[in-house]
């Protein structure tokens, strides 16, 4: 799923991605749409890489043959998570018509056509307006055999093999972040911090500042709260710890976290533009601030984070790996004329991600 | 002295079904104990971890009238053939088996109807034919969703083609070879289309507008069945004589 896991913080810690040098192990065409501005993250699950665009394509993450390539498009990345009574996992692509679950494995083809691809939908007939456009702006979660989706502007918890829906929260309106059964999410009017119970539904509210919640992470059983104008380390039981609001930065609302290791990666804006910066999850203290410019679409793109390296795209530029300790430039990767590239997805010693249609899987050169 | 069988109209078909059923209370009770077995079905498969697809009745503020070629009862709850791929061979097993006991239920009691009702002989052979051809029904069944424009005709075409093959049904269960009975449904039906659209039209409605009720919807669908195999009887024995 996007940011990796469901508590959001795109650290893959048994990855050992490229670190000085990398290469193009293989990639694949993907029809992302030509007026696409930014990528999905590509999505990694039991061995297949999985990238929407216009369509969905599943590729063997370590080979690059291709398993399946479908007409399912999606804005935002898929959530693949185990079925119970399925021996492939599902994927769940949202759209502006509610979530299409496919087989794990695409389904299959017989003469060149797919066939029994999805495995449930959510679909409803109302077609999308100009006027009135649901299209999802979050990725949905996988966790605990359910899915979470935003399904006509609720947050819907649907299980992850039949499809049926356990519940649905009218006011939520952020990526959940999910720790020890309890989903965390923005509520309305927005300053709201929610904290759903995934087997009921039943919802504990906390009001941890007076601005508006933007995003939610969970970091060694801490929330990472970015709000409006500050980013506040918060107790699952609404209890803040920490407040970060450094004048130097600001936009919070716009920043999108990853952590690992007691360390958290945002890009941020800055006076003279934008930087990459490292919070000391601890305290909240300024661990070093990084002179890349992150990609931002609306939001900062997500850092992915390993125990050694952080991996971004910048800018209208390049992909960088950078040194996790000193926030130092490793190295840069462009194919040719890239210039936009998707949140990274990490899978054991490899990279994946979209850019100018196509897929990448990139390892150590 | 018998009375006569009055004239083969819309309402004398209801009217002749409905009699034959105060005669054999016993195929309103089949059908009863059908329908609450398959409600009873569609009750397990909502809270297995297959998918199902639920059957949208006026709640969802479609009416549509549910007359089939053979013997149709709403399951609430169907198994779409794509949520069959990957499964685990225990689930495999558990869905495959609940589809086949309902189904082999409406095969039977269907054939146990239309013999009683027609004073013929059930046979295995004539089951297991009739079992067949629902099974091609169920495994060739489309969903259009083709908008008003196409729709109309579509629909038009599917009414007529029941209409014209409404005795299939009684003749399969009586032990017709598949072969024959389409060939002696429609000259069967030749002339009388406006009463059987009449009788497509009260009984495919009903049978809709009951298995709309929640949870329950499935008994109401399989008395509506009752009337199903009585009327085609009633139009049978009237085109026999």
């Amino acid at each position: 799923m996007a940011q990796r896991d469901p508590r959001g913080t795109s650290y893959a810690s048994r990855s050992d991605g490229p670190v000085s040098e990398v290469a193009i192990r293989w990639k694949h065409p993907l029809d992302t749409g030509v007026l696409a501005f930014s990528y999905p993250s590509p999505v990694v699950a039991d061995g297949i890489v999985y990238a929407v665009g216009q369509e969905t394509l599943g590729v063997d993450a370590r080979s690059g043959e291709k398993r399946f390539r479908r007409s399912y498009g999606a804005g935002v990345s898929p959530a693949v998570g185990p079925a119970r009574a399925y021996r492939t996992p599902t994927v769940a692509v949202p759209s502006t018509r509610g979530v299409t679950a496919l087989h794990g494995h695409g389904g299959h083809t017989i003469g060149g056509q797919a066939i029994a691809a999805t495995r449930w939908t959510t679909t409803s007939d109302q077609d999308t307006t100009l006027i009135n456009d649901s299209s999802p702006r979050t990725s949905p979660v996988a966790t605990d055999e359910l899915i979470l989706a935003y399904i006509e502007g609720a947050l819907t918890a649907l299980e992850t093999s039949s499809g049926n829906t356990r519940w649905t929260e009218a006011t939520a309106f952020t990526r959940p972040a999910v720790h020890d059964g309890v989903a965390y999410v923005g509520l309305g009017p927005g300053y709201i911090l929610g904290a759903i119970d995934l087997e009921t539904g039943s919802v504990q509210r906390f009001e941890p500042a007076d601005s508006f919640i933007r995003s939610v992470t969970v970091s060694e059983g801490q929330l990472l709260v970015a709000t409006d104008d500050a980013l506040l380390g918060v107790s699952p039981n609404g209890a803040v710890n920490w407040r970060f609001d450094d004048e130097r930065y600001h936009g919070w609302g716009e920043s999108c976290l990853a952590a690992a290791n007691g360390t958290a990666y945002t890009g941020i804006s800055t006076a003279a533009g934008s930087a990459l910066i490292a919070i000391d999850t601890a305290d909240g203290s300024l661990e070093w601030e990084s002179p890349v410019s992150v990609s931002q679409s609306g939001k900062f793109e997500p850092p992915a984070v390993t125990d050694e390296m952080i991996y971004v795209p910048t800018e209208g530029g390049p992909l960088v790996g950078i040194d996790q300790k000193t926030g130092d430039i490793s190295w840069q990767f462009q194919d040719g004329e890239t210039s936009t590239w998707s949140p990274v997805a990490i899978s054991r010693d490899a990279l994946y991600a979209v850019s100018d249609e196509t897929l990448y899987a990139l390892e150590e050169a | 002295m018998e009375p006569t069988e009055p004239a083969v109209t819309t309402a004398a078909l209801l009217t002749g079904g409905s009699h034959r059923l105060r005669k054999n209370p016993r195929i309103v009770g089949v059908f009863f104990l059908v329908g609450v077995l398959i409600a009873g079905i569609d009750f397990l498969r909502r809270g297995d971890p297959v998918p199902t697809a639920s059957f949208s009745g006026i709640q969802a503020g479609t009416v549509s009238l549910r007359f089939g070629l053979l013997v149709d009862v709403v399951f609430r709850q169907s198994t779409p053939i794509s949520a069959l791929v990957d499964l685990q061979p225990r689930w495999l097993v558990w869905t495959v088996a609940l589809e086949l006991v309902r189904g082999g239920a409406l095969v039977i009691a269907s054939v146990y109807a239309y013999t009683q009702l027609l004073d013929e002989t059930a046979t295995l052979a004539s089951a297991a034919r009739y079992g067949c051809v629902m099974l091609v029904f169920t495994l060739a069944a489309v969903d259009i969703d083709s908008g008003l424009l196409l729709g109309l005709p579509l629909g038009i075409v599917a009414v007529y083609l029941v209409v014209r093959f409404a005795p299939v049904s009684a003749l399969l269960a009586t032990g017709t070879p598949i072969q024959s009975t389409f060939r002696a449904s429609w000259q069967m039906t030749r002339g009388h289309g406006w009463s059987l659209f009449g009788v497509v039209l009260v009984v495919g409605l009903a049978n809709h507008l009951l298995a709309s009720i929640p949870l329950v919807g499935s008994v109401g669908s399989s008395l509506t069945a009752a009337v199903h195999v009585a009327v085609i009887t009633a139009f049978v024995e009237h085109t026999s004589t």
